[in-house]
């Protein structure tokens, strides 16, 4: 077991501080004598578990959520160019497409899962705010996405994404195409994931991850390659 | 148009302007406004919403608010309950399409109650103590920063300096009048016409 609690904490301090160089500094110090991605996995990772339950509870600020968004982008960004030309680097990436739903103007959330999802591995084609249902299944048939990831702030916006599901049932695509919803107004009611025809919700951005692996394995399952 | 048998129920963005309407004779129902800040606490605001309510149980309601708690859909299907159109108080008192429009603009819209309390706003409830932090975020997702005078106080010129100063960016300010805002409450209000001719 790796005992790194103590760059863990300082990372956590830095990040509830705003302080963006800092939680940067303490990560290159950790990654001089291993790698950037061992930074990743060993230290920022378990962090933004943390501050995804912070999240959820209502325990961490807007502006908190976005630091560590930015220093998960810094790091990836290490990652990308340490990794340059790799083997790791060139392994096929497994292609997904976010964004906000329709009349949706609320980008952070999604920004941030853009982030987590790149950080553990995925290709992601984020399509900004305000796109259509065609916009999204489109992009998916083009990527090959087995999962779109449909943002919704509001319940008048979440309503629109049922215009994705119509779109995946009239292209005969659902089953193949898996779709996860998320926003602020899904933790709070999360059975209206079901309502608009999501295949799945995640209490916070940071497990956006995880729900994304659980439906391309059953998007494997109904749909074999 | 309106009468005391009816409770408006407003989000404090909107105090200034509702008392203005009062005040021209174009509003006559009681008032009561919640904090607005409830806004960034929604599963609070629902309580709160549901605790007025609770209290006047045999009254109508006008509520001028957008989509802002998770339930407030079912809210407003109920009898007694009329909400304005619109999905945030953005949209209430532009209208969609120029609300529409200062999204796909990216513009971060201030109305006059947050402004004269932005400070608290951004420091206390977003957390955004550090200036620079401040600034990258807002530089990151908005390009255009936009006051808009409801007409209801003075244009607050040294806030609004400090803000821009604050963000390192331009505010721009943008005067509307509040006949979109009426007449959301007035679409809202003949629900409650409909529903009386129909209890003749």
């Amino acid at each position: 077991m790796i005992n790194n609690e103590q760059e863990k904490k300082s990372v956590m301090d830095a990040i509830l501080k705003g302080e963006r160089d800092l939680v940067n500094t303490l990560l290159d110090d950790y990654a001089a004598s291993r790698s950037y991605r061992t930074a990743m996995n060993e230290v920022l990772e378990p962090v933004l578990e943390e501050i995804g339950s912070r999240w959820t509870e209502e325990n961490l600020s807007l502006a908190q959520g976005y630091i560590a968004g930015k220093v998960a982008e810094d790091l990836l960004m290490k990652i990308h160019n340490a990794e340059k030309d790799t083997a790791a680097k060139q392994a096929a990436k497994v292609p997904v497409v976010i964004g906000n739903i329709e009349d949706d103007y609320h980008s952070l959330g999604r920004k941030l899962v853009s982030v987590f999802l790149q950080s553990a591995g995925w290709q992601v084609y984020d399509l900004g705010n305000d796109v259509t249902a065609e916009e999204f299944v489109d992009k998916a048939v083009e990527k090959g996405a087995r999962v779109i990831g449909v943002s919704a702030m509001m319940y008048t916006t979440a309503e629109n994404i049922r215009k994705v599901r119509d779109e995946l049932d009239r292209q005969n695509l659902s089953g193949k195409i898996k779709l996860a919803v998320g926003g602020a107004v899904f933790k709070l009611r999360p059975e209206l994931a079901a309502e608009v025809g999501g295949d799945g919700t995640a209490a916070n951005g940071f497990q956006a991850s995880q729900l994304f692996e659980k439906l391309w394995e059953e998007s494997l399952r109904e749909v074999p390659l | 148009m309106t009468d005391k048998k009816i409770t408006c129920l407003a989000c404090g963005v909107f105090r200034m302007e509702i008392e203005a309407l009062s005040r021209q004779d174009k509003l006559d129902c009681n008032i009561i406004t919640l904090e607005s800040m409830l806004h960034m606490k929604p599963a609070r605001l629902e309580e709160e919403m549901g605790r007025v309510m609770e209290a006047g149980p045999n009254d109508k309601f006008l509520v001028l608010y957008g989509d802002c708690q998770p339930r407030m859909h079912e809210m407003q299907a109920r009898e007694n309950v009329s909400k304005v159109t619109g999905i945030n108080c953005c949209d209430i008192l532009l209208g969609r399409e120029a609300y529409r429009n200062l999204q796909k603009d990216q513009a971060f819209i201030f109305l006059p109650e947050w402004t004269l309390r932005w400070r608290e706003v951004f420091t206390n409830e977003l957390g955004f103590e550090n200036q620079e932090v401040a600034q990258a975020f807002m530089r990151e997702h908005r390009k255009r920063l936009v006051y808009v005078d409801t007409g209801v106080m003075p244009v607050p010129d040294k806030t609004i300096q400090d803000i821009s100063e604050f963000f390192g960016m331009p505010v721009e300010i943008l005067h509307i009048s509040l006949d979109i805002l009426l007449q959301g409450i007035n679409n809202a209000l003949r629900k409650f016409a409909r529903h009386d001719q129909n209890d003749k």
